[in-house]
């Protein structure tokens, strides 16, 4: 039982730092004696898993329990959104990324469609799991100040500023958005005082970032940044899923929503549990069909090659551009989960000729050095660490025949602004069209377009004699602000760079209202949710049991379960969540001795004893590994 | 308007002690980064990374000094040499056909060369800029920017390489 927390009401807001993370995401803060540290829930768990379930009834539940609804409800069970984020509905990636169901629109943003006819964006999801990081602070904390927000440093313009909206959205005061391997310098740097160059090799559930920086005397210096945004733990996940798939018989092309979900938290699992042992294998158990599996550490090592291999590219490349060779690399910061993987860590040796440094929880520097971050920008910190970060991508026009003009090239150290002169192509043309687009390539049909805006009025001259000025201005949060001028007349025009496939600022301000509306979260309708949904989970897996396996009970046994189920369906559809608590329980006992046989059939001897709904829980996330050889 | 150099406190001089810039650079950081700062105006910032930009280039070093110093030759009224067109011509002729043949040998041998040809026109423009000479630094600087051009070729295709 924790203690109770008396806060003082007149204490400063804290400010605190976000890891916003593609699989998980934690929040932290700098306590009185300058140390940061990441806030537990009450199982002491630092890490929330970003995955948001939207129930039919309209209530939206977070993280670990969100997480637990995914096999029973893909569909409406959002995870890895951060993948999601600044793409458009026509991006060919966008389909590819899960078993959604994408609502049609006119706009090309994404729109996730739910249960109940809800429609979702990707920065609307987002924008649960950091209300949810914030309840959590505010709860530990009481009043919380600004925030500080990672994301990776390869996220290009439009996906910042969705992560910068939803920040918005949730209700944050977004002191700046800094990028994860920054931040994990920072964690690192301040606790080991050390000066020199360092790499911060970044594998994380959906991105992969290298940053190559210099720190001297509390200035973080970075000095080239590369990765590859749509590259992490997830595609290893995916990578032996198709061998699950396969030794289920299953195509992965073909598979179900259901079988693809089934297989991928299998995948994870075996990965997971290949961290601690060299073999596992694996009974598998799904829509009737069964199979084992054996996987061993080299297994998983030669599927994720290739990724591997594609990090390797971006490290060298950022090498270079730094300009500095992997043996000048005074030591190598780990990041993000998949950096335990154990055939990671020797890749990664072997890619910088040393052993990479493993003393703090990858999973948890990041959001550690947003809260010393946070601590910093909001002045009370003591410490005096200057962060210095740079463009990862660069940034530039279509001018004719489709070639990129680059106004700021990568690696420019922000904030930085750019301007050039560009000029008609056509007589008495009045009008100019911009075209920003970010990315190395030539041609802007190859490069990520941002915007497209067009300054009009301009009086009618000769081909070549107007003069436009366009000045890219990109802000401390690696955001860009353009402005056009035509310099003979004088005529101005400031433009916001909104991706065309973002929310425009007038939706933006229409959720904020609406979040305002809504007050602050109500404890206890927020419990009756969470419990009518673990309801609904429970009933659901006590009607498949008794639908798979109906030879197992007899008529009075099946009596005494349906009136259980009656039960707790009566209670579901009440507003008390301690009667659902309590009817839970009841079918919990009425099932027990059916869950028994099943499990007697199914998995042979494994988890004798519990009731249904336990063993259904327990089983969401070892099911199929039976058991690990060491 | 305050020149790079006078930005970062160096004297307008082509040679550079790289780390004294670095120092230079982070100490204004501290004072001017809108971390710092606090919501201000970011102008400084900006031109300070600017500055920095500038002076870390040999090219962009090399033209901000002649600017200061207002040598008299725009940017586009500069006088062509008929014989490094050439010579720059056949060179990228022989790296695209090492890029066809997928020889790298031979492109790691023009890139060595190139590079040699890069830093032998930096020493004469160093020295051009030392004796007052802009006309011949002019000249130096338009080799330099050829063999730079030739350079970022022969690194996209080691990027190339990299990823085949």
């Amino acid at each position: 039982m924790a203690l109770l927390q008396i806060h003082d009401p007149s204490a400063a807001p804290r400010p605190i730092g976000i890891d916003l993370g593609t699989t998980n995401s934690a929040v932290a803060y700098v306590t009185s004696l300058g140390e940061a540290v990441a806030i537990t829930d009450c199982d002491d768990a630092a890490l929330v898993p970003s995955v948001v379930h939207y129930a039919a009834d309209g209530t939206t539940i977070v993280g670990a329990r969100a997480k637990a609804l995914s096999l029973d409800f893909p569909e409406d069970t959002i995870a890895s959104v951060k993948r999601f984020m600044g793409r458009g509905a026509d991006d060919p990636e966008t389909r590819r990324l899960g078993p959604y169901r994408f609502a049609r629109s006119a706009d090309n943003v994404v729109r996730f469609e739910l249960a109940g006819a809800r429609r979702v964006s990707p920065v609307e999801v987002s924008a649960a799991i950091l209300r949810e990081l914030k309840e959590r602070a505010e709860d530990e904390l009481g009043r919380i100040g600004g925030a500080v927000i990672t994301v990776p440093a390869y996220f290009d313009d439009a996906q910042r500023q969705a992560t910068k909206d939803a920040g918005r959205l949730a209700g944050l005061e977004v002191l700046r958005l800094l990028n994860e391997p920054t931040a994990a310098a920072l964690a690192y740097g301040l606790d080991k005082k050390r000066n020199g160059t360092f790499a911060v090799y970044d594998l994380g559930g959906g991105t992969f970032d290298v940053t190559i920086l210099a720190i001297e005397d509390g200035v973080f210096e970075v000095k080239a940044t590369g990765g590859d945004s749509q590259l992490g733990g997830d595609d290893m996940d995916r990578a032996l899923a198709e061998h699950v798939l396969a030794a289920l018989g299953d195509d992965p092309a073909s598979a179900s929503a259901s079988s693809k979900r089934y297989a991928l938290e299998t995948a994870r699992a075996i990965k997971h549990a290949l961290t601690e042992h060299e073999v596992v294998e694996s009974a598998l158990a799904h829509a009737g069909r069964e199979a084992t599996l054996r996987t061993t550490r080299e297994d998983l090592a030669q599927a994720i090659l290739p990724l591997l291999k594609r990090t390797g590219v971006a490290t060298k490349r950022a090498l270079k551009d730094a300009g500095v060779t992997a043996d000048a690399i005074d030591g190598v910061i780990l990041v993000g989960g998949a950096t335990r993987i154990p055939a990671v860590q020797r890749y990664v040796a072997t890619l910088f000729g040393r052993e990479p440094l493993t003393d703090l929880d990858p999973e948890l520097v990041v959001a550690m050095g947003a809260a010393l971050q946070a601590d910093i920008i909001a002045g009370q910190s003591t410490n005096d660490a200057l962060l210095l970060d740079v463009l990862p991508l660069s940034l530039g026009l279509e001018t004719m025949g489709g070639v990129v003009e680059r106004i700021l090239p990568r690696n420019t150290s922000i904030p930085a602004a750019a301007a050039q002169v560009f000029t008609t192509y056509a007589d008495g043309q009045t009008g100019f069209e911009l075209h920003v687009v970010q990315g190395e390539r030539e041609l802007a049909s190859d490069c990520r377009s941002l915007a497209r805006l067009t300054l009009r009025g301009i009086p009618p001259m000769g081909a070549g004699l107007a003069r436009l000025e366009v000045r890219f201005d990109v802000d401390a949060d690696g955001i860009l602000h353009v402005q056009a001028r035509e310099l003979t007349t004088n005529l101005e025009q400031r433009v916001e760079v909104r991706p065309s496939y973002g929310l425009d600022e007038a939706s933006i301000e229409r959720m904020l209202e609406e979040a305002y509306e809504a007050g602050a979260s109500d404890l206890e309708r927020r419990r009756l949710a969470e419990k009518r949904v673990e309801a609904a989970r429970i009933m659901l897996a006590a009607r498949k049991a008794l639908e798979e396996d109906g030879d197992l009970v007899d008529g009075e046994e099946r009596a005494r379960i349906e009136r259980a189920l009656g039960a707790l369906g009566e209670a579901h559809d009440g507003e008390d969540h301690r009667a659902i608590d309590r009817r839970v329980e009841g079918l919990e006992r009425a099932t027990r001795d059916l869950a028994e046989r099943r499990m007697d059939r199914a998995i042979r001897g494994a988890l004798r004893g519990r009731g249904l709904g336990a063993v259904e829980e327990s089983t969401q996330d070892a099911r199929g590994i039976e058991k690990a050889h060491g | 308007m305050p020149s790079a150099f006078d930005i970062l406190g160096l004297p307008a001089r082509f040679a550079l002690d790289e780390r004294e810039l670095e120092r230079r650079y982070r100490e204004r950081a501290r004072a001017l980064h809108p971390d710092r700062v606090g919501g201000a105006a970011i102008g400084d910032a900006v031109d300070l990374n600017a500055a920095y930009r500038t002076l870390k280039d040999d090219l962009t070093r090399a033209r901000a000094l002649l600017d200061a110093r207002g040598s008299g030759l725009a940017e586009e009224g500069r006088r062509e040499d008929p014989e490094l067109l050439v010579t720059v011509m056949e060179l990228r002729e022989a790296l695209e056909r090492a890029r066809d043949r997928g020889d790298e040998t031979a492109i790691a041998a023009l890139a060595t060369r190139a590079r040699g040809d890069y830093e032998a026109a930096r020493d004469r423009l160093a020295a051009a800029l030392d004796a007052n000479d802009h006309e011949s630094a002019e000249r130096h600087l338009a080799r330099m920017r050829y063999y730079r051009r030739l350079l970022d070729e022969v690194d996209a295709i080691e990027d190339a390489n990299l990823v085949g």
